[in-house]
């Protein structure tokens, strides 16, 4: 009985944790916006999203933007840039001290972009959620096509 | 054979259920421990600044072999600690990108590593306002807090201490923070807790549960870095 009497009290401390974090969450996130949601909200917005891309790749063609963060490729938080980026972060919705850029390719180093090697550019919230654009090599010549997706990760 | 020990998203977890907090709460201390860290401890930050600076004269003389005219001539340049911590990890961030080209790679970084990743927090968060429990900006910055950029799936081991996830590893971000709102290890707990919990209600996955303890080991190993770092300035 000692035994029973334990595995359900044991399962009704477990169960109204787990409803009084679960509730906690749902009243704490009622207005907020999270990540994911603020990202899905800009890629299908075309004109802000495409507007987006055009201003970063703008950027990043800039030999001197990411060549002195001291490495030569992974994300790189907008603060660390000494160079000022003309995007109002704000008005994404992106907090600007977690605001941050990637780019990728074969053979991308931010010392020096070669964008014809670019594959990937990746702008969000740190490095779990991201816009990703990903460079349609197929379609480069002129100006650069793309498709784009919302990339969001677990801590 | 690690391997064959390894539970949950690759840790040891025998070896962290049991030891891991007061292993981890033991090492970050080591900091105070060291003499030499003692003495920078030690100094006001101002001190600290005063300390590094480096007149640019020192490096050409270094580098280049100059003349100590030439030398006289060059106007000094400020090396913060700031920035010198800044390099150390973005060199350290540089090395794992490196290494984890091999997507098999467990991952080496030293307790001299943490130190630098821990620091690094610590400056940057100690740079940020106190925000309002649970507003938007207070929500953002714990969500966001990593260290370990783009490493959360992988291995790590550290310095054949133990093999740690780096998705634990990055709950040192979220402890210091934590320390510098002052938190203390009850609020740690029920801040991972209450995190991991409402993931896996949101159907993110049975490894956020197994994920609370080696990671609230972390959390706390981050706050207790930052209380010690602060109680020393």
């Amino acid at each position: 009985m000692k035994i029973g009497q334990l595995i359900i009290k044991g399962t009704i401390v477990v169960v109204v944790t787990l409803v009084l974090v679960k509730g906690f969450f749902i009243y704490m996130d009622s207005e907020f916006d999270d990540d994911c949601a603020i990202l899905n909200r800009i890629s299908k917005d075309p004109v802000l999203s495409d507007a987006v891309f055009r201003k970063i790749s703008f950027y990043y063609r800039e030999p001197k933007l990411l060549s002195n963060i001291g490495r030569s490729t992974g994300v790189v938080y907008i603060e660390e840039i000494d160079k000022k980026i003309d995007i109002n972060w704000d008005q994404l919705g992106i907090p600007k001290r977690h605001a941050a850029i990637e780019v990728k390719g074969k053979g991308v180093n931010y010392s020096y972009i070669d964008p014809e090697n670019v594959e990937e550019i990746r702008i969000g919230f740190g490095y779990r959620s991201h816009l990703v654009y990903a460079v349609n090599t197929n379609k480069k010549v002129g100006n650069l096509q793309y498709d784009l997706y919302v990339e969001c990760n677990d801590k | 054979m690690v391997d064959n020990s390894m539970t949950r998203s690759g840790v040891n977890a025998g070896y962290l259920s049991n030891n891991a907090s007061d292993f981890l709460l033991s090492r970050s201390s080591i900091h105070a421990d060291n003499k030499e860290s003692q003495q920078l401890d030690s100094m006001s930050t101002e001190q600290k600044m005063l300390s590094m600076k480096t007149p640019i004269s020192r490096f050409i003389s270094d580098n280049n072999g100059s003349s100590a005219d030439q030398r006289l001539s060059v106007e000094p340049v400020d090396i913060s600690a700031k920035d010198i911590i800044e390099k150390q990890y973005n060199e350290l961030m540089q090395r794992l990108s490196n290494d984890s080209l091999d997507p098999d790679a467990i991952l080496q970084i030293s307790w001299a590593d943490v130190s630098v990743m821990a620091e690094y927090l610590s400056i940057k968060y100690g740079e940020w306002d106190i925000q309002p429990f649970m507003s938007d900006q207070y929500k953002y910055d714990f969500e966001f807090a990593d260290v370990l950029y783009g490493f959360a799936d992988r291995k790590f081991n550290l310095a054949g201490d133990g093999l740690y996830a780096g998705g634990d590893i990055n709950y040192l971000a979220v402890g210091v923070l934590a320390g510098r709102y002052g938190y203390g290890n009850a609020m740690i707990n029920a801040l991972v807790v209450g995190w991991n919990v409402n993931q896996y209600m949101n159907g993110e996955g049975v490894q956020n549960l197994y994920q609370i303890n080696d990671a609230s080991a972390w959390a706390r190993y981050g706050a207790n870095y930052y209380e010690n770092r602060s109680i020393d300035n």
